[in-house]
């Protein structure tokens, strides 16, 4: 997305906002499956507001962190497996009462693959 | 009842099982005063008038009978709207999830009416608990009881609120960089972020698994550890639950909490920063000095990676939203936007997304998304998670020279609707509470009288820190200081 490689930035300051584009915005907007974008304006002020945090963000790259492993959660708690035992579920009917569109026992949803010709 | 006869949780907990006080009465009377005054607070999204009075009138019978009504009996507790309740919606205060009703029950709420607590209604919240002011809700702010024109603070801002107000015992909210403690603050009550994995998340939607936390808001420092010690715990539905055994800390709380001989107390310097408003930093100074009287050593303590808390909560909390937002996407419950003919079904998820959630939570996906997206993880997500790791070396230090440390919640008063419109500065005011949640260790935010200003009467706060499952140690340190410092009274 942006034209630099990051980790190749030697200068880890942050003081200078990155570069990041209109484009840049809308392809993340994708990723993210968020249908924005519409208008130019819109596109312009998320933009302006992702430079800004991400600016500020640049910090923690200032930070000396070699040799230093990355800690996924706060404490080294190794996970634990459950006893693999029968028991009550949630039953059919609340999980398709909560889905926005059900026909009988089945969630509805669009169609996925168009028909075949 | 007038607001400043209401009893606090515990008094009227051992006043119920004694006979000497009616759960019923006291329900009704909160419900009243909930009709009253909420309407200018919109600390409630919904009360379970009817359900919480049958609940009322079940304890009372059970006293009547000589069955034990639990150790929280009567109490009555409001819920933050993202954790999950089987009775009402849970809408994360979002369009997203406006008509969702849950098929279960968060374990904290199971274990709250398990102990004899009456659930009395959900709280706003700034959307899926993104947000320090309240005024990130779909349905409006929440306003804070002490000065309606300004915000509570945020997330557990109905929470803070209602608490604050008298429209309930004690409240649940969710701590993820600050959302239980900082409107805590801004209200003049007690919030506790309990370590990370004494409380299960289950039931609670998440937003940042490595964070997010379960906690009470409370009128009183025995309050939060009575509530603490009914929702802490193992819970086979969290694998990320600690196995320890929860400790009983509200019974001898008022005996222990009255000195602190020989416990040391850090005040980083970072803490007293000049950035504050400087009744934040007197409070601070004023707590401390109020904390050796009564024996405690004071202790020098450094944490120079306070600064860089902001930097790497935002990294981490939004990488964590984005992921786990991603199953809001019209399918399978929640919201979904209109069909549109021809659309295919990514159209659908994004139309969706953008129609169902706000604009703070859109911005946080978009950061999420972005840091972890190919040729930014290493850059920003890893490093993230590196400087996470020398943060919680950091307070491991700090806490082999001192037992708890003493500093601000927040670094102002609760402050005017509207006046923070650029995000970062937003963001910016969690700087003194992200870090206990990247480090997992617990905090609790208590009031420390109010200060005037601009014709308002605000309250302020002072936060403690202790290392993680230390919470006896911090409620302790925290009940001398409330001893010291007094409790707020309820606002009207």
């Amino acid at each position: 997305m942006r034209s630099e490689d990051p980790s190749a930035d030697s200068d880890a300051s942050g003081a200078s906002p990155p570069p990041l584009t209109a484009d840049d915005v809308r392809k993340v907007a994708r990723l993210a499956r968020l249908g924005i974008g519409a208008s130019a304006s819109e596109i312009e002020r998320l933009r302006g507001e992702l430079v800004s945090l991400l600016s500020h963000i640049d910090r923690i790259r200032g930070i000396d962190c070699e040799g230093v492993e990355p800690m996924t959660r706060p404490f080294d708690a190794t996970n634990r497996l459950d006893d693999d035992l029968p028991g009550p579920t949630i039953p059919t009917e609340a999980i398709t009462a909560a889905a926005p569109a059900s026909e009988g026992p089945f969630i509805a949803v669009p169609k996925v693959l168009a028909d075949a010709s | 009842m007038p607001p400043e006869a209401m009893a606090d949780l515990t008094s009227h907990v051992e006043a119920v099982r004694a006979g000497r006080a009616s759960a019923e009465a006291e329900t009704a009377a909160i419900l009243d005063r909930i009709a009253r005054i909420d309407g200018s607070l919109h600390a409630y999204h919904e009360v379970f008038a009817d359900e919480a009075i049958g609940a009322a009138k079940e304890i009372d019978r059970r006293v009547a009978r000589g069955d034990d009504p639990g150790p929280l009996a009567g109490a009555v507790v409001a819920v933050k709207d993202n954790i999950a309740t089987t009775i009402g919606r849970t809408t994360c205060s979002s369009r997203m999830l406006e008509q969702w009703r849950s098929p279960f029950e968060a374990t904290c709420v199971e274990r709250l009416r398990h102990a004899g607590a009456i659930v009395v209604g959900k709280t706003n919240l700034d959307e899926f608990a993104m947000g320090s002011s309240g005024e990130h809700c779909a349905w409006g702010p929440v306003r804070n009881p002490w000065d309606r024109d300004r915000v509570p603070g945020g997330s557990s801002a109905g929470s803070a609120a209602a608490v604050a107000a008298g429209l309930c015992h004690a409240a649940l909210g969710s701590d993820t960089g600050g959302s239980i403690r900082q409107p805590a603050a801004f209200c003049g009550c007690v919030g506790l972020k309990p370590s990370y994995g004494r409380v299960s998340r289950h039931g609670l939607v998440a937003f940042g698994s490595s964070l997010d936390q379960v906690g009470p808001l409370t009128r009183s420092v025995r309050d939060a550890a009575a509530i603490l010690e009914a929702i802490a715990g193992e819970d086979r539905f969290d694998s990320t639950s600690s196995t320890r055994a929860v400790e009983s800390i509200a019974a001898t709380l008022p005996s222990r909490g009255v000195r602190c001989d020989g416990l040391r107390v850090g005040v980083p310097s970072e803490y007293l920063s000049t950035a504050n408003d400087p009744a934040i930093n007197d409070a601070v100074r004023r707590a401390a000095a109020e904390l050796e009287s009564r024996g405690a050593v004071p202790t020098e303590v450094s944490l120079p990676l306070t600064e860089v808390g902001i930097s790497t909560y935002y990294v981490i909390a939004p990488a964590e939203a984005s992921s786990n937002l991603a199953r809001f996407d019209g399918i399978r419950y929640g919201f979904r936007a209109a069909a549109k003919p021809g659309e295919d079904l990514e159209g659908l998820y994004a139309r969706t997304r953008a129609e169902g959630f706000g604009a703070e939570v859109q911005r946080r996906i978009m950061i999420g998304t972005y840091v972890l997206s190919a040729g930014y993880y290493d850059a920003y997500y890893r490093r993230a998670l590196q400087v996470r790791r020398l943060i919680a070396e950091e307070f491991a230090r700090a806490f082999e020279a001192c037992d708890v440390l003493l500093g601000p919640t927040a670094p102002t008063p609760a402050f005017r609707l509207g006046a923070q419109q650029d995000p970062l500065a937003m963001y910016l005011c969690d700087v003194y509470t992200v870090n206990a949640a990247i480090a997992g260790i617990c905090g609790v935010s208590i009031p420390a009288g109010f200060v005037e200003a601009d014709g308002s009467r605000l309250p302020l706060a002072v936060q403690l820190q202790a290392p993680a499952f230390a919470e006896r140690r911090l409620l302790e340190a925290a009940a001398t200081l409330e001893h010291a410092l007094g409790r707020s009274p309820i606002a009207d």
